[in-house]
């Protein structure tokens, strides 16, 4: 029972930073799939994850791993769930972005992470982050008819 | 309306709910349970350990004829040319990724191993009057040309291929209508970033594309002949007269 609450409380701090993240990468339906294949990974393997220094960059890694077969297209459909307040566009911009662009332009732009948490999870440099960064967020305000200036 | 980053938050957190602790879980302790009454229920057949293992066996010997192939025709290699007639006499053949295609014969033949990624208006990796072949197997970190990312480079001569993981396709914002050469899928990119075509070549049977990169000096003209001479490694296609094909975006 002790390691059931422990893991609720690791799940509780881990989960949201990885499901937003593999969201980005593949949608709504197999992000938040591939994010309980990640955690069930960890409930499986919790006496290991201790070792892990960046555990959302690794659990991100195993959601990869365990959906990466699948060739589907990026799906942002609507949920069941009521309508959030956005543009009408914004799924079909963000789903149109290349996987890097619309990761970077999700988690830092929307969540508020860090270039650098950014290219540790997805293993790429700093620098490129940035540019898929400004390159998303460019596309992005052309798409919605957002001016940089307003 | 929100701006634009909270409704970027509002879209992502209300597509999908929360994967809780329970659920996980609950999850686990039902394939755990299915697997032991799945090993239950299966008696030990050495017959079928047997077919297990000569198709284990097979699998490995597909695999490693699959990579040797693969691994050769990623190799460079400079072949003594049998052009298409569009070509002219002088240019040379480069196979190199899975394709063949013809360049100026005066232009150098480089290889590369590694991709420095400096955005596509600065490109360490392209040599003026050059072929380079690059595996884009290793991505390394490059102090990049100071040119202002919004200055464009002049239109060059020069041809880049990279069918490797590291290359300049994950900077391409967006490609133009597909092209249909030899049975080869071409995306060109949108944008010719100042003096660059960037096209995704496709090849039937293989998943990643590979990238290749001509230069459009001289209004076009090479980066065109060289586009249409491009097939298919091993194919021996007709290849179309160069006046009844569209020209590559040049704008």
């Amino acid at each position: 029972m002790d390691q059931a609450r422990e893991f609720e409380a690791f799940v509780a701090e881990v989960e949201p930073r990885l499901r937003r993240a593999l969201i980005a990468v593949y949608g709504f339906d197999r992000g938040r799939e591939a994010t309980a294949e990640a955690l069930g990974w960890a409930w499986e393997h919790r006496n290991q994850l201790d070792e892990v220094e960046n555990k959302v960059a690794y659990l991100f890694r195993v959601g990869q791993s365990r959906t990466r077969h699948r060739k589907e297209p990026v799906m942002f459909t609507r949920s069941e769930r009521a309508d959030p307040w956005v543009e009408p566009g914004l799924s079909a911009a963000l789903a149109a972005f290349s996987e890097r662009q619309r990761v970077a332009v999700v988690l830092v732009s929307g969540f508020s992470w860090t270039l650098r948490e950014v290219a540790e999870l997805t293993g790429i440099r700093v620098t490129t982050v940035q540019s898929n960064l400004e390159r998303g967020l460019r596309s992005l305000r052309a798409a919605m008819e957002v001016n940089d200036r307003a | 309306m929100p701006d634009l980053e909270e409704q970027i938050r509002e879209f992502i957190d209300s597509g999908a709910t929360p994967v809780r602790a329970a659920e996980v879980i609950a999850a686990d302790q039902l394939s755990a349970t299915r697997t032991a009454a799945h090993r239950y229920r299966r008696p030990p057949r050495m017959r079928s350990y047997a077919f297990g293992a000569i198709a284990m066996t097979t699998a490995i010997c597909i695999l490693v004829v699959v990579l040797v192939f693969g691994v050769s025709a990623s190799k460079p290699t400079v072949i003594t040319p049998t052009r298409p007639a569009s070509v002219p006499a002088t240019w040379q053949k480069v196979s190199f990724g899975g394709l063949t295609m013809f360049a100026p014969g005066n232009w150098a033949v480089g290889s590369e191993q590694s991709w420095a990624d400096c955005g596509l208006t600065r490109q360490p990796s392209f040599k003026d009057n050059g072929v380079e072949l690059d595996t884009g197997a290793i991505a390394v970190v490059y102090h990049c040309p100071s040119t202002s990312p919004t200055r464009l480079v002049p239109p060059v001569n020069g041809l880049l291929v990279d069918p490797g993981r590291n290359g300049p396709l994950p900077n391409v914002n967006g490609f133009t209508k597909r092209l249909h050469i030899y049975g080869l899928w071409i995306d060109p990119a949108s944008t010719n970033y100042g003096g660059i075509q960037v096209a995704a070549v496709h090849i039937p049977g293989v998943n990643r594309p590979v990238a290749v990169e001509i230069g459009l000096a001289g209004g076009g003209k090479v980066a065109h002949m060289i586009l249409y001479s491009i097939v298919a490694s091993g194919s021996n296609p007709t290849p179309p007269s160069l006046q009844s094909t569209p020209k590559p975006t040049s704008s």
